[in-house]
């Protein structure tokens, strides 16, 4: 029963302290109908205000023990008169200075802030940096700022000012502590941006706006509603140097004394400050109202690292920010954790009302103000403000969201190098798909595919982005986020992220895939892409251009992982669909054929061959002089010259190599081509030739590769196996070495190719007589071998049989 | 001064063990009243002492090296407000009588003693101690963030936590309570 009154009590005082002091009594007799409660309220309300003004119980009875305490020589002042006023306790610190709670007596009653600068600091500099704060609030006539009252110098030569006392509380407490709506809140905010904009009119930056210079009082503001005070000019700087005799820069004492929270990337990097800092900072503390957290939490961490992330982080919407619960520290270190529930509850709202609130024009708006770059912000406080009005009344905004290919530069920016791969694998998607729409688009052809193509591309790209997003690892320090983690996580996400979309999830499995391929790890890339291709089969049938070319990676996948076995099927397939597809007389079919030969001929299969008979005559009947078919002649000649069809085969290289030549000198294919032929001069005995065409096709791999090619070291190789052939063992062992070397930087983790030439390297010392260095070339390719593919391998084998050889 | 166990105190404090409230502030009470008089005692020219600092030393000093559950933390600040009552009554009444006796006060006593000082005087310490006696049967929680604010110094935070109630609670239970004791004192 006392405890419904007394809480009764406690709600009407509440409510009746958000009325202005005059409709008081109107409201509780409105709201209240039991008299007596109603009185009693009221004789509070008017105990309320007088203590309020006389300053009642504001020194707490701990000062009885601290009377006789001896002040520290910081703070001489207390109990002491300062011009007209008596000091009576430390308010806080300013920039410069020290702010006390002074009472001046006379002629009324009336406390101030009296700000004195602090003893020590009366340096010539900071006197003139104290003047120009007083002389910048002298300068503003604001309600929204705290008045200049006063001003004189201490008998002790020090220069002081008396400013309006605010007894307020920090705009983010009172709007929480009063649990006003998002409405509300945008209300008071505006009265900060106009206070801020008259600063700026005024030539003043304020640059250090946080909550705690932004007081609100119950009452006093329009239409006798909450108040808005700005205080602490004290790192305010001057825009006009004509006010400022001698214009200070931002000195670290200005950067020290600033909260970085709240402090622009400029800022913290001690860049030249325009007004767009404010906005920065007020974009924050807004951020802080309607989220309840901040864009970054900077409790620890280095200057750098601060100044990193200011800097560099993304910080999350405010809608996705307040809906989760968030773990704060406390300044005695422990922690607490605020929940989504509270923040909502603070705001009269339940989280997802909250959420859904923010989500939108407002997260869009404060993202704007947060923009790294001064440019891209609002252009004044003033527009802020003017956009948070159109957002209250209903219309349109006039912020925009960052453009998606604006935060993917950004995003490549910041993970520089790592995310550079996944980044060019993106571009190559998108790539993809624009050309596709350029070229659609020039033929007036397909306007439904380009439609797909160019929705494909947007929606892979936001799902990169949204994961990069997701997972930033600035945005959440101390959380280092590797890009496979990024890819494992991508690749995890795709099925419930793209859902209904199977031809974007094949696209961005197809992306996740090349990625992991970059990253040496073939073994992830098969699942993927067998993923994607039954989601293409399912969508866009067996012989659409994607599923086609999907078949053909997927083959090339499992011959990177030596699944050669998974590897027929599906080149066979994919000869089926392109004859079906372009018919059995074109290219792509040679090509197709090319593939099933090849494979089929290093695994000594004799169906080999009557499909290559079929190869050779497609080609021969389609004549084929262009560079497009260059690859496919000089894989003709390939074939022919492993069948021991020298001649025939140098034929075609040299059909392949003019056709490749009709496209450039110096291209892939001419260089592919010139090694071939390389090989066949070298298999008919002609090592000369083949030196000098091995030389040429390295001279153009070079100019073409210079991150190197297995081209390189094949040509090397054949190098090495022409001076073999002429005795020059010297030189044989100089272009195996430079093979090596090629083949290593190529496969950092390991590949046949690298043992086998580490074996070569062992016959060429053991012919030469060097049976030591012999016998460590072999145990190199040992145990290659037998790392890639197991002791059981033949070539290891072989190889110890040689070792053996030598060592016996 | 011995660390008495303060971790089982506030167990017992929080299980609502019988008696456990009196004999954690039979512990605190000396321990703050020694760490009040050697803070005044020890002081040296270039000590700041923050009065409110007073209470978090303590607290420090209790249970350094206990574990102490984030509950029984708030416990400690409301046992430490209600102990501060009780100090510092304690204080004003003595040197209020040593003043009416005449007496010349000690150098050492005087620290502890001596006000008024920065709007706080024996006379308020006392009146509102004899106030807030009048209020404990209507309004305990009033009480309760009257120690805390006016006799321990905590902010309205840390009376928040040490009552376990919510910030807007206490400032407006703050506000009315001193109101009530503004009248109160007035009207007197």
């Amino acid at each position: 029963m006392r405890n419904d009154a007394t809480d009764r009590l406690g709600a009407l005082f509440r409510a009746a302290r958000l009325h202005p002091p005059d409709e008081r009594a109107a409201f509780l007799d409105a709201a209240c109908d039991d008299l007596g409660l109603r009185d009693e309220v009221l004789s509070l309300l008017a105990a309320d205000a007088e203590a309020d003004s006389g300053g009642f119980l504001d020194h707490s009875a701990t000062a009885l023990l601290g009377e006789s305490t001896p002040v520290g020589p910081g703070d001489p002042l207390v109990g002491r008169h300062v011009g007209p006023y008596r000091v009576l306790r430390p308010l806080g610190e300013g920039g410069m200075g020290a702010v006390y709670l002074a009472v001046r007596e006379e002629p009324f009653l009336r406390h101030v802030a009296l700000k004195v600068i602090r003893g020590g600091l009366g340096s010539p500099e900071a006197v003139q940096r104290f003047e120009q704060e007083r002389q910048i609030l002298a300068s503003l006539d604001h309600p929204g700022i705290a008045r200049l009252l006063d001003g004189g110098v201490t008998e002790a030569g020090l220069p002081y000012f008396a400013l309006e006392y605010v007894e307020g509380r920090p705009i983010t407490a009172f709007c929480d502590e009063h649990r006003l709506g998002i409405d509300a809140r945008l209300a008071l905010f505006a009265q900060v941006c106009d206070a801020v904009h008259t600063a700026h009119q005024n030539l003043v930056l304020h640059r250090d706006l946080k909550p705690s210079n932004v007081l609100v009082t119950a009452s006093g503001g329009p239409d006798g509603g909450p108040a808005v005070r700005l205080l602490d000019f004290g790192i305010a700087k001057l825009l006009n140097p004509n006010l400022s005799p001698a214009a200070m820069p931002v000195t670290r004492t200005a950067l020290r004394v600033l909260t970085p929270e709240y402090a622009s990337p400029e800022q913290v990097r001690g860049e030249p400050l325009t007004t767009a800092s404010d906005v920065y900072s007020l974009g924050v503390v807004l951020y802080e109202l309607l989220a309840g957290r901040r864009p970054y939490r900077l409790t620890k961490g280095s200057a750098d690292e601060i100044v990193r992330v200011v800097v560099e982080a993304d910080p999350e919407r405010p809608s996705t920010a307040a809906a989760r619960d968030e773990t704060v520290p406390r300044p005695d270190g422990t922690t607490r954790t605020v929940t989504a529930d509270e923040v909502g509850a603070a705001r009269s709202l339940s989280p997802d009302r909250l959420r859904r609130t923010l989500r939108g024009d407002l997260d869009t708006i404060v993202m704007q103000a947060l923009r790294k770059e001064p440019g891209r912000r609002y252009a004044s406080a003033e527009a802020l403000a003017q956009d948070l009005d159109r957002y209250r009344r209903g219309l349109p905004v006039l912020a925009h969201r960052d453009s998606r290919g604006y935060r993917l530069r950004k995003l490549v920016r910041r993970h520089r190098p790592e995310a550079a791969l996944v980044a060019v694998v993106l571009a190559s998607v998108v790539g993809f798909a624009a050309y596709s729409q350029w070229q659609a688009g020039r033929l007036e052809v397909e306007r439904d595919r380009v439609q797909t193509e160019a929705t494909k591309a947007a929606e892979v790209s936001a799902f990169l982005v949204g994961l990069f997003e997701r997972a930033d690892p600035v945005a959440t320090p101390g959380d280092s986020l590797t890009v496979r983690q990024l890819l494992d996580e991508a690749a995890g996400r795709v099925e419930a992220d793209l859902d209904g979309q199977p031809v974007v999830q094949a696209a961005v499995l197809d992306a996740i895939a090349q990625a992991y391929q970059n990253f040496g790890r073939p073994a992830d890339v098969t699942p993927l892409l067998e993923r994607a291709l039954a989601l293409r089969r399912e969508a866009l049938g067996d012989d659409h251009p994607e599923t086609v070319t999907n078949v053909l990676a997927l083959a090339d996948a499992y011959s990177e992982v030596h699944q050669v076995d998974r590897v027929e099927p599906l080149y066979r397939d994919y000869l089926a669909a392109v004859e079906r597809i372009h018919g059995t007389e074109s290219l792509p079919t040679a090509q197709a054929l090319a593939r099933l030969v090849m494979l089929l001929a290093v695994q000594g299969r004799p169906e080999a061959e009557p499909l290559a008979r079929r190869w050779q005559a497609t080609l021969d009947r389609l004549d084929a002089t262009t560079p497009d078919a260059a690859d496919n002649l000089i894989a003709m000649g390939n074939y022919l010259g492993m069948a021991g069809r020298y001649a025939d085969g140098e034929r075609y290289v040299r059909r392949g190599i003019e056709a490749g030549r009709r496209g450039g000198e110096q291209t892939p294919s001419v260089a592919a081509g010139l090694i071939e032929l390389a090989a066949l001069q070298n298999g008919a005995d002609r090592p000369t030739e083949a030196d000098a065409t091995a030389a040429e096709a390295i001279r153009i791999h070079q100019a073409l590769y210079p991150d190197g090619h297995t081209g390189l070291a094949a040509g090397h190789e054949i190098r090495a196996d022409a001076a073999i052939a002429q005795g020059r063992l010297g030189d044989a062992e100089a272009h195996l070495r430079e093979a090596l070397a090629v083949r290593q930087r190529l496969h950092p983790t390991g590949h046949p190719t690298i043992a086998r030439t580490h074996a070569r390297l062992g016959d060429l010392a053991r012919d030469a007589g060097r049976p030591e260095a012999a016998a460590a070339a072999y145990r190199e390719a040992i145990r290659d071998y037998s790392a890639l593919f197991g002791p059981d391998f033949p070539s290891v084998a072989r190889v110890r049989t040689a070792l053996a050889a030598v060592e016996g | 001064m011995a660390e008495p166990d303060l971790t089982v105190l506030l167990q017992d404090l929080e299980s609502g063990r019988d008696g456990a409230f009196e004999r954690l502030l039979a512990e605190v009470y000396p321990a703050l009243r020694e760490m009040a008089r050697g803070k005044l005692r020890d002081q040296r020219a270039d000590h700041t002492l923050n009065p409110t600092g007073l209470v978090h030393e303590a607290y420090l000093r209790l249970v350094r090296y206990q574990d102490v559950s984030y509950e029984g933390r708030a416990h400690f600040f409301g046992a430490a407000a209600q102990t501060m009552r009780r100090v510092l009554v304690d204080h004003a009444r003595k040197k209020t009588a040593d003043k009416r006796e005449g007496q010349r006060v000690g150098l050492t006593e005087a620290g502890a003693l001596s006000g008024p000082e920065a709007g706080v005087s024996l006379d308020e310490v006392l009146a509102i101690d004899g106030a807030l006696g009048r209020l404990e049967a209507e309004r305990p929680r009033w009480v309760r963030i009257v120690e805390c604010r006016y006799f321990a110094g905590l902010t309205l935070d840390e009376t928040a936590e040490a009552l376990g109630v919510s910030h807007a609670t206490v400032s407006n239970d703050w506000r009315l309570a001193r109101a009530w004791l503004h009248r109160e004192l007035s009207d007197g």
